[in-house]
């Protein structure tokens, strides 16, 4: 079992539907547990909002590629960006004890991400940040 | 998504159905902010035919529970998918925010 999904989307929050209504047309027959959808949905929110909120300092348009691969014991997702560097992987991890006010100061979404993902790599290659994030099946 | 809004004596009722995500959070977010700066303390959020929520939509009850603290004012939430509610104690929102598994619940809270 192997599939490959790929879109490329525009730094405009408004593309955000478009490619949680592509992606779901592509995993829903696929048969997954519906724990694994919701959490490809929210890594794929979480961190295209991040791209697109902070990740350009000009008003232009760029594009982000993004990519959902499937095979027998994960779903990985990729994405592309030209904007600023950035590693999500450099931010510190929110403590235990944190309570939601220092989580939504610390970044929520990136905590998600982290509850939801069982691996998480970081590249700048080109002028380019590349982010996969692996959810085990 | 569908907000559905409604009074029961000085009870606010949001019924909220599909995704509250970063595109449909900011109409959930006008709707709350106006109730309770008409006065309203007294909201409770039914998540039966909620499906998805991310940071988005979290970030609006936060908001809501924030305003509602002046009056003394409570925020209760019902009838929580699993994975839905799996989200708010990832985030640790319940800590803070009721949540219980029925409508009556929830408006026992507030008797």
């Amino acid at each position: 079992m192997s599939e490959k999904f790929n879109c490329r989307i525009k730094n405009d929050l408004g593309e955000l539907a478009k490619i949680s209504k592509a992606a779901n047309e592509f995993l829903e027959p696929l048969n997954l547990d519906p724990k694994i959808v919701y959490g490809v949905d929210l890594i794929l929110e979480e961190m295209l909002t991040n791209v697109i909120t902070h990740g350009y300092e000009d008003e232009g348009t760029h594009e982000i590629d993004v990519s959902i691969g499937l095979d027998e014991d994960e779903v990985s997702i990729v994405l592309e960006d030209d904007g600023a560097p950035f590693n999500p992987l450099s931010l510190p991890w929110a403590s235990h004890s944190a309570d939601a006010d220092e989580l939504m100061e610390e970044g929520l979404g990136i905590h998600f991400v982290r509850n939801m993902m069982n691996a998480m790599q970081y590249r700048r290659e080109d002028e380019k940040n590349i982010l996969e994030v692996c959810i085990d099946l | 998504m569908d907000i559905i809004e409604e009074k029961s004596n000085d009870i606010a009722v949001f019924k909220l159905n599909g995704s509250l995500d970063s595109n449909t959070s900011p109409a959930f977010e006008e709707k709350v902010v106006a109730i309770i700066e008409g006065g309203t303390s007294k909201i409770i959020v039914d998540f039966s035919g909620l499906d998805y929520i991310s940071s988005a939509g979290l970030r609006v009850l936060n908001l809501a529970s924030v305003k509602l603290k002046p009056s003394n004012g409570n925020l209760v939430l019902c009838c929580l998918q699993d994975y839905v509610r799996e989200v708010f104690e990832i985030a640790g929102f319940d800590q803070f925010l009721p949540i219980v598994a029925t409508m009556e619940d929830a408006t026992a809270k507030f008797n």
